[in-house]
């Protein structure tokens, strides 16, 4: 059990350092669009913007 | 009126689809060449038709020989030599239709397929909006227009027009027989074709669902929707022809076929007569050739085919302009070469704005190329996967040589760009490369049973994909109206294509009148009176002129029978003074002058700023030089 889980915890690292690199990249690529919207979507909805 | 125009154009462009496939496979069946599915052989020889096309209108176009005439009997001379080309179409069609319609594909498969074309519909009838793309209203579709009454498309007072290749030839025949829209409908009929070679490719390397996503990743991406919709630019014809020299090398290496060598060298020779940066596409698909072969007669025989596909352009620009790079080359073959100001101003032009051949830029490119691509060429509107799944590129089957190629050519491509030019929109060849190999990453590892990556995989595409849908229907909202005929052609180009009012007030108040005109502005695809554009940062005349005195700009006008110069709303900066000292000399005087309104900064943003045009006429009758 012990050896299994030594096993898996580099699978488990693995995965955690890619769903923060997922979150970072989404994250600044979607920020990058905040003027654009400003620009087309409705004063309502973009005045409390990022 | 507009609908039923709409669709005699898009007839146009599926008759000019089935003659350019009907060739291809009869080409193909003569060379004895037969793809693994009647689909793949279907794209193949769409591939084959038209690069046969292409370079026959641009031979043409070349020496000002492509009208309406000339542009129906090549295709009708295809047509003919097509023969029994139209029946293995139509088998293939049909074979293609019966997989498509069997009972055991689910109604989920059927609906995901429909609204992927429902996509590339809906892209279709955004082109279908008259020409308001920058660059297009530039370059792309005046070099043509401009074509018409002269020896020769390119023009030294339009120096871009020497970047024009062979995909443009399509532009040629578009405007040929008789529509700008059936140009812009040829471009879109490139984007469908790459997207369904992007699901071939992607077909390779992951199964169908995952390869549909892909092709609807592709197709959505907002880079695409607007190359294929309405930007005019045909440069995703670039992208088709590199998916299918990859497809084709791979078949090539597995099979070592001479054939399959010969058809992926056309491919790549036709990515590189697109455009100059195209032959670092030509040079990989040779240079992988030998990689995977260790055959020099291999490699000879793509690069030659590539060569013979790709060359036309190169020996126009060498003919005309002494360069066949113009005007890159010019001062390493010791010609006279372009003023310093324009020369600049050109390769300006051709980076991106924070262009810097440092380490840490180098490394930081494939990040800020995504994450900042306002500041490079536009790599923003590619979107974030390529760059998000990158760490799971170490699980695609490199084993397989389809993954190895397109990995190799994907890889060379984006290092030569890097350290060229840092545009993120001169990635567009590559892209059905680049993602198809992300997307095989993801799939490959989410196939390990890792949980997590895969719901975040998943998760990160739907949300891409919802995104790019959502901005194309808003992009696309200012083009469907008059598209379907619900605005008139003059309330869109009034509101939507760049210094279009002050073309039309030049035309209303010059149109009959004898000389010609000058104009400072860029976009004038829709000037309809004879013109010299002296732009100094794209014309070679202007671009001398800079730092001159009022005399050398006065030989200039005459020289050129100027008649009338227009201020929109100045002179550009290197000719202002000159330009002013003429105007208090009242050797150009005022005649007419108007308020139009026209982009402030990137169309995108809408923003409208009020500009006073004004026409002078040069005075015919003072002797003497300005004091």
């Amino acid at each position: 059990m012990i050896a299994g889980e030594k096993k898996q915890l580099p699978s488990r690292l693995w995965q955690a350092l890619f769903v923060l690199w997922l979150l970072f990249v989404n994250i600044v690529f979607y920020l990058q669009f905040r003027a654009l919207l400003d620009s087309r979507l409705p004063h309502w909805l973009t005045r409390w913007h990022l | 009126m507009a609908p039923l125009a709409t669709l005699g154009v898009l007839l146009s462009v599926a008759a000019i689809f089935a003659v350019a496939t009907s060739f291809g496979l009869r080409i193909l069946a003569w060379s004895r060449i037969e793809a693994e599915s009647p689909y793949e052989t279907a794209l193949f020889a769409a591939g084959l038709g038209f690069l046969a096309l292409e370079l026959v209108a641009f031979a043409l176009a070349s020496v000002a020989f492509l009208h309406r005439g000339q542009s129906l009997a090549l295709l009708i001379a295809m047509a003919l030599v097509a023969g029994n080309g139209w029946a293995m179409l139509a088998r293939r069609v049909a074979a293609i239709w019966r997989s498509e319609a069997k009972p055991s594909v689910s109604p989920r498969w059927k609906l995901a397929r429909a609204a992927l074309w429902a996509s590339g519909a809906f892209a279709m009838l955004t082109a279908m909006a008259p020409l308001t793309g920058s660059d297009a209203l530039r370059y792309h579709f005046t070099t043509a227009l401009a074509a018409r009454g002269s020896r020769s498309p390119l023009r030294f007072d339009i120096l871009h027009s020497f970047f024009t290749g062979e995909g443009h030839a399509l532009i040629a025949l578009g405007l040929a027989l008789g529509s700008d829209r059936i140009a812009l409908g040829l471009i879109c009929a490139g984007g469908l074709l790459t997207m369904a070679v992007v699901f071939a490719l992607a077909s390779r390397l992951m199964p169908a669902a995952w390869a549909w996503v892909c092709a609807a990743t592709f197709l959505l991406t907002p880079m695409v929707f607007w190359q294929i919709s309405v930007s005019g630019a045909p440069d995703i014809w670039m992208s088709f022809f590199t998916a299918l020299a990859v497809l084709a090398l791979a078949r090539a290496v597995r099979d070592d076929n001479s054939r399959w060598f010969v058809l992926a060298g056309l491919f790549a020779g036709a990515v590189g007569g697109a455009k100059y940066t195209g032959w670092f596409v030509a040079a990989a698909v040779v240079l992988i050739c030998w990689v995977e072969t260790r055959s020099a007669r291999r490699m000879f025989l793509c690069g030659v085919c590539a060569f013979l596909a790709g060359f036309l352009p190169l020996l126009r620009n060498f003919g005309v302009g002494g360069d066949p790079f113009f005007p890159f080359l010019m001062q390493r073959l010791g010609r006279h070469t372009l003023a310093p100001y324009t020369f600049a101003a050109i390769v300006r032009d051709t980076r991106s704005s924070l262009f810097r051949l440092t380490f840490l830029r180098l490394l930081g490119f494939p990040f800020r190329v995504t994450l900042d691509g306002g500041q490079y060429g536009l790599g923003q509107l590619f979107g974030p996967l390529v760059l998000a799944f990158a760490p799971l590129l170490v699980f695609v089957p490199w084993r397989k040589p389809v993954a190895r190629m397109a990995g190799f050519v994907w890889l060379l491509f984006f290092a030569v760009t890097a350290l060229t030019t840092q545009m993120g929109r001169f990635l567009l060849p590559v892209y059905p490369l680049a993602l198809a190999l992300a997307v095989a990453g993801a799939f490959e590892a989410s196939r390990r049973g890792w949980r997590v990556v895969r719901v975040a995989c998943v998760a990160t595409l739907a949300f891409f994909l919802l995104f790019s849908a959502g901005a194309d229907l808003m992009y696309a909202r200012d083009f469907l109206p008059v598209a379907v005929g619900l605005e008139s052609r003059q309330a869109f180009l009034d509101k939507m294509a760049p210094d279009y009012q002050i073309a039309a007030f030049i035309n209303g108040e010059l149109g009959g009148r004898p000389g010609k005109a000058m104009v400072f502005f860029q976009h004038v695809y829709y000037l309809r009176v004879p013109f010299v554009a002296a732009d100094p940062t794209d014309s070679r005349a202007a671009g001398e002129l800079v730092g001159q005195g009022p005399g050398k700009l006065l030989d200039l006008l005459r020289r050129q029978n100027v008649r009338w110069v227009v201020k929109s709303p100045g002179f550009p900066p290197g000719l202002n003074d000159a330009a002013r000292k003429l105007e208090e000399e009242n050797i150009l005087r005022p005649v007419a002058s108007s308020e139009v309104t026209d982009f402030a900064g990137d169309r995108i943003y809408r923003r409208r700023e009020n500009i006073r045009v004004v026409i002078l006429q040069v005075e015919k009758n003072r002797t003497g030089r300005p004091k």
